[in-house]
């Protein structure tokens, strides 16, 4: 049991929650702010991702040579999207980012690009210049975290990660407060009464989207730093709507919501998934096998995540946490 | 002649029912390996490995499983999800200058073991000019994008009138296609168990259980209606909320399928290989040229009730405007409902043709739903006749695609997603949309 809750906090402020996080937070300046319909937040991952992994493997980069890559490359996405769908119902920019994410992954997914991309495999030992940068006071030790032992390269991305966290939280926290977050706000409100205010609402819905897109790439950018590896795999767009479900189970349009929403999101997961496989090893408590089994139990957690975003968005759409008052989104 | 042609067809339809169900049990659902090696031997020289050749290895139904490239040893190691029989091709536009394979030599059939996987060499010889051109490839593409494109309308139909008529857009649609072949998958195996395989007897068993598996799908999309959506509506949620309800429904359906029918893509217990009956430059199986006339059939039946019946009236006008149908006592729910239920019918049958055509997996109607969104996008949101219209431009540019770039065939989808984007750069409304619907 004990490894079991372990594992589950491990998961909460692991690498998974933190990349998932990013992605969020990025998600929540788009969706939560702005009410920006992006369907397309594991395509702003992959572009992150891939802006990290293929400048090193192919051109021998440094790796951190790779972090403004990562900022244009996600800029650029955001803008291609934006110019043909910002002035559009909401509704054709949900089709569009969910489209341009998935011909994203299948264009890095085909074999012809395999010498760029490393195709379905993806791209491998890009990490060399972060496994060299691991700070003294870590090297080669492994931290414990209750019956968990995190090695020294997980807890320096770790590191490195949650200061990305903190320092976008930060910085997302000040600009909403700022005018220009207001007018976002707005813009979620009341599109048509931003625009009679003389504001041009489509100048600020694609900042709003670059901005998102830079953060959530950040967070592609984490995950595959994390996983030692960019495949497309990671990138599919079951990525987007976990997203989802962590800043609606945190609480949408609010700074907390999504540091909030990965943790208890990855603890949940992590935790079910432990506890099902404990009950179907075969040994002590078993659950029956025509309900699940040791082959099938790793469905479940998506499953779970499905049904509990259902029950989320109809009963509690103000997050765990949230006020009802406070609702931020489908407010129209 | 015509009755001569139909009853040949007939015959045919006969025999070929009665082929052996190639996929009717799959064993094994452990990885084996092919291993694919690619020499040359130059007249009177030394055998050479040839580099750089690109590999597809595709099961009996066609679909691709493994793809990749020979080493500097001119050997290439592919895993292929069971055993039983694989065609290895290699791409003669990747060999490399001067080197060629025979007419009809660049793919052959393997059969894998289990345990011991299996082996295909391929000896290449001098290049010959190129024989057949792709123009006489262009007629049997165009039948096959019209095809596909009729099976897009008929899942995508549903999908615009449920959102000219709630103005959700269903992610949960998807799901909806998956429950027809899965159920029709399903019940196919029970009545495979009685009674004979080939045959009529298997297209009546394969049409029996198809009505249970559109059936299913049917209940399943009607009693979505009832349990969560008018639920919802009645309390004001929004429909981003009902937006993303659809998408936790269509996830844990998706996976409670994975969980009970299995990862493994399987085909009908009835299914087999059959011949082409060749009409001109067209040669069709029975199956594809059954099935495509099923598709019209479904899609006239849609057309007519939407255009001539009252409650195809009622359809129209709740889609125009809800509360205006309602004040002149249309029934409202009543319709929505009716929607929700012919939606899903047709959902169903798309899926258990989408199934004859690929396999039957549990994540082909997420697979399909993109591009049945792309269709509707296409036509005009919202507008049936525009996802009739949408829905062929994307089956069409599919095909075309896989013709015109015939080794970037794994990119067909992606092509269509891009020209989607591209018409809602230049034409945002539409081919068929009304402009003030937009912005």
């Amino acid at each position: 049991m004990s490894q079991t809750i372990s594992n589950g906090l491990f998961g909460a402020i692991g690498v998974t929650a933190i990349a998932y996080c990013l992605a969020a937070i990025g998600l929540n300046v788009h969706f939560g702010y702005t009410g920006l319909l992006n369907f397309g937040q594991a395509g702003f991952a992959l572009v992150g991702g891939y802006a990290v992994a293929m400048p090193v493997m192919n051109w021998q980069w440094s790796i951190w040579a790779t972090i403004p890559v990562v900022i244009i490359a996600s800029s650029i996405f955001a803008l291609l999207l934006g110019i043909p769908t910002l002035r559009l119902r909401s509704d054709y920019l949900a089709i569009v980012t969910i489209a341009a994410a998935e011909i994203l992954r299948l264009l890095v997914s085909t074999p012809k690009l395999v010498h760029v991309t490393g195709a379905t495999d993806g791209i491998n030992s890009f990490t060399n210049d972060i496994q060299n940068t691991i700070p003294g006071f870590l090297k080669g030790k492994s931290v414990p975290l209750w019956e968990k032992q995190i090695s020294d390269y997980e807890m320096w991305v770790m590191i490195l990660g949650w200061f990305l966290v903190v320092l976008f939280s930060v910085g997302v926290w000040s600009l909403m407060r700022s005018p220009w977050g207001r007018v976002l706000r707005s813009i979620r409100e009341d599109e048509d009464a931003a625009r009679s205010l003389g504001k041009n609402v489509f100048a600020y819905k694609m900042t709003s989207l670059v901005l998102g897109g830079v953060i959530g790439g950040f967070g592609g950018a984490i995950l595959v730093i994390g996983q030692r590896n960019a495949s497309p795999g990671s990138f599919q767009t079951q990525f987007t709507f976990l997203t989802y479900a962590i800043i609606v189970l945190g609480g949408v349009g609010k700074v907390k919501g999504p540091i909030v929403g990965a943790m208890i999101f990855w603890f949940m997961i992590n935790v079910s998934d432990n506890l099902l496989a404990d009950w179907t090893d075969g040994s002590g408590f078993q659950l029956p096998t025509w309900v699940m089994d040791s082959s099938n139990f790793s469905f479940f957690r998506w499953i779970l995540v499905g049904t509990g975003l259902v029950l989320l968005v109809i009963f509690r759409p103000q997050g765990i946490f949230g006020d009802k008052r406070e609702q931020a989104f489908d407010v129209r | 002649m015509a009755s001569t042609t139909f009853r040949k067809v007939s015959r045919i339809g006969l025999a070929a029912f009665a082929f052996i169900a190639l996929f009717s049990g799959t064993a094994h659902a452990d990885e084996e390996t092919i291993q694919v090696r690619v020499q040359h031997t130059p007249e009177g020289g030394k055998k050479e490995q040839v580099e750089g050749v690109e590999i597809t290895i595709t099961d009996p139904s066609g679909s691709v499983v493994a793809e990749g490239v020979t080493d500097e040893k001119g050997v290439a190691r592919l895993a292929v999800p069971s055993d039983g029989s694989f065609t290895v091709t290699i791409d003669p536009a990747s060999l490399p200058e001067g080197l060629g394979v025979g007419e009809g030599q660049e793919s052959r059939t393997v059969t894998v073991t289990a345990g011991l996987g299996g082996n295909a060499n391929f000896n290449l010889g001098e290049a010959t000019p190129k024989a057949a051109s792709k123009l006489s490839l262009l007629p049997k593409t165009i039948f096959n994008g019209i095809r596909f494109g009729l099976v897009i309308a008929i899942m995508s139909v549903g999908l615009s009138l449920i959102y000219a008529t709630t103005g959700l857009s269903n992610f949960a649609h998807g799901e909806t296609v998956t429950i027809g072949a899965v159920m029709t998958g399903v019940a196919s195996g029970w009545f495979a168990l009685s009674g004979a395989k080939g045959g009529w007897g298997g297209f009546m068993q394969l049409s029996a259980a198809m009505i249970i598996g559109v059936g299913c799908a049917t209940a399943f999309s009607g009693a979505l209606e009832l349990a969560v959506w008018r639920p919802m509506r009645r309390r004001g949620i929004g429909l981003t909320s009902m937006m993303i309800v659809s998408i936790g429904i269509a996830m844990s359906v998706r996976f409670i399928i994975q969980m009970y029918y299995g990862s493994q893509p399987r085909s009908y217990a009835q299914f087999g290989s059959q011949q082409n009956i060749n009409f001109g430059p067209i040669g069709v199986t029975p199956r594809d040229l059954t099935t495509g006339i099923v598709a019209l059939l479904a899609l006239g039946a849609v057309g007519y009730l939407l255009i001539k019946t009252r409650t195809g009236k009622a359809i129209r006008a709740v889609s125009d405007n809800p509360d205006l149908a309602s004040t002149t006592g249309i029934n409202t729910e009543r319709v929505i409902l009716t929607v929700w239920l012919l939606g899903g019918a047709l959902a169903g049958l798309g899926g258990v043709i989408f199934g004859l055509d690929e396999q039957v997996s549990w994540n082909m109607g997420t697979k399909i739903l993109l591009l049945m969104f792309a269709a509707i996008t296409l036509g005009g949101l919202g507008r049936p006749f525009g996802a009739l219209v949408g829905s062929l431009a994307v089956g069409l540019f599919v095909q075309l695609w896989a013709w015109l770039f015939s080794s970037y065939t794994d990119l067909k989808t992606m092509g269509a997603l891009l020209a989607m984007i591209l018409v809602l750069l230049f034409r945002p409304q539409g081919i068929l949309g009304k402009k003030e619907r937009v912005g």
